[in-house]
């Protein structure tokens, strides 16, 4: 990038980390949300939460079943 | 000049992001809905036709009304981080982003957003209401949908910094954008692969048809809602430091 950095120079390294840490904690957040099938929580509130979330995941575009 | 501290950046991206899933969710309810509640009606006919495990009716966890609520609290929590990390990126891309304006780049970026999470992945493998899906294709459709997102943001990402280059002329710098626009999305749509479900012949094309104009729809506002917001919230915000509203321009690259 050759584009000037106005934003990013003038703050600290340490914001720069932990925005970009936060941004993708959010979008993993998201994806969890859309789509945990038992990897990170026991699959009995795995199958809970694919079925609460479903309508949305539709609406959504995100593959279902 | 002082730069606004990050818990304004987020919060401002949540409330837009909030707003916006307040909207989609009654897109979504008026819409959408219709044609998931067409769609499990045929997949019931199934089920009664003896293919049990066909659908969503084989073992219960959560009723169709609570499934109706949850999907719209859903789509209100996934719109707020989206919109958190929507005010993140846009502060980390500062200036990057086209735009002469706070509200005019958090427009644009929302606008790339959509081309690149909603747009490609609805063209590559579009959306579906039940009673269209193998569940046995779910693992390839999923890593095709968050594939074809992941090339989609490269790809927008090189052709917006492309169409920026200061290093070129104006004149070859458009070219050379579309062209590698025009290249990429040729290359994307070739190269991944096809993967997207038979569509049942007893579900009705309108059916199909009218659940994915209204998940664009839906999706399509939500990205349009939260830049505006985010936006106005920028600007009110450059304004008010400024105390005049004409240099909120000027600003803008350090909000
Ligand atoms: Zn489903």
């Amino acid at each position: 990038m050759a584009h000037s950095n106005t934003a990013v120079a003038n703050e600290p390294v340490v914001t720069t980390v932990l925005s970009i840490t936060l941004a993708a904690f959010a979008l993993l957040s998201v994806l969890f949300l859309l789509q945990e099938n038992g990897l990170l929580i026991p699959s009995g509130a795995a199958h809970y939460l694919h079925e609460a979330t479903h309508d949305a995941r539709h609406a959504l575009g995100v593959p279902c079943h | 000049m002082a730069v606004m501290p990050v818990g304004r950046t987020i919060g401002h991206g949540a409330l837009a992001g909030a707003v916006a899933g307040g909207a989609g969710a009654a897109v979504q309810y008026w819409l959408v809905e219709p044609s998931i509640r067409a769609a499990i009606a045929i997949e019931d006919t199934w089920s009664a036709a003896d293919h049990a495990d066909h659908g969503h009716m084989s073992d219960v966890v959560v009723s169709r009304g609570e499934q109706v609520g949850f999907g719209l609290l859903t789509v209100l929590v996934v719109a707020t981080l989206t919109g958190i990390a929507f005010a993140l990126v846009r502060r980390f891309l500062g200036d990057r982003v086209p735009g002469r304006s706070a509200s005019g780049s958090a427009i644009a970026l929302a606008g790339l957003g959509f081309a690149a999470f909603t747009l490609a992945p609805a063209l590559v493998i579009p959306a579906n209401p039940p009673a269209v899906g193998d569940p046995a294709t779910v693992d390839a459709r999923t890593v095709t949908y968050l594939g074809t997102i992941f090339c989609a943001v490269v790809l927008t990402s090189a052709v917006t910094s492309l169409a920026r280059a200061k290093r070129l002329e104006p004149g070859l710098r458009v070219v050379a954008a579309t062209a590698l626009a025009i290249a990429g999305s040729i290359t994307l749509f070739w190269v991944i692969p096809d993967v997207a479900d038979p569509i049942p012949s007893d579900v009705p094309a309108q059916l199909i048809w009218n659940f994915r104009v209204g998940s664009l729809v839906q999706i399509g506002l939500m990205w349009l809602i939260m830049g505006g917001v985010f936006g106005y919230l920028s600007e009110a915000l450059a304004r008010a430091r400024s105390g005049v509203g004409a240099r909120s321009s000027a600003q803008f690259a350090s909000t």
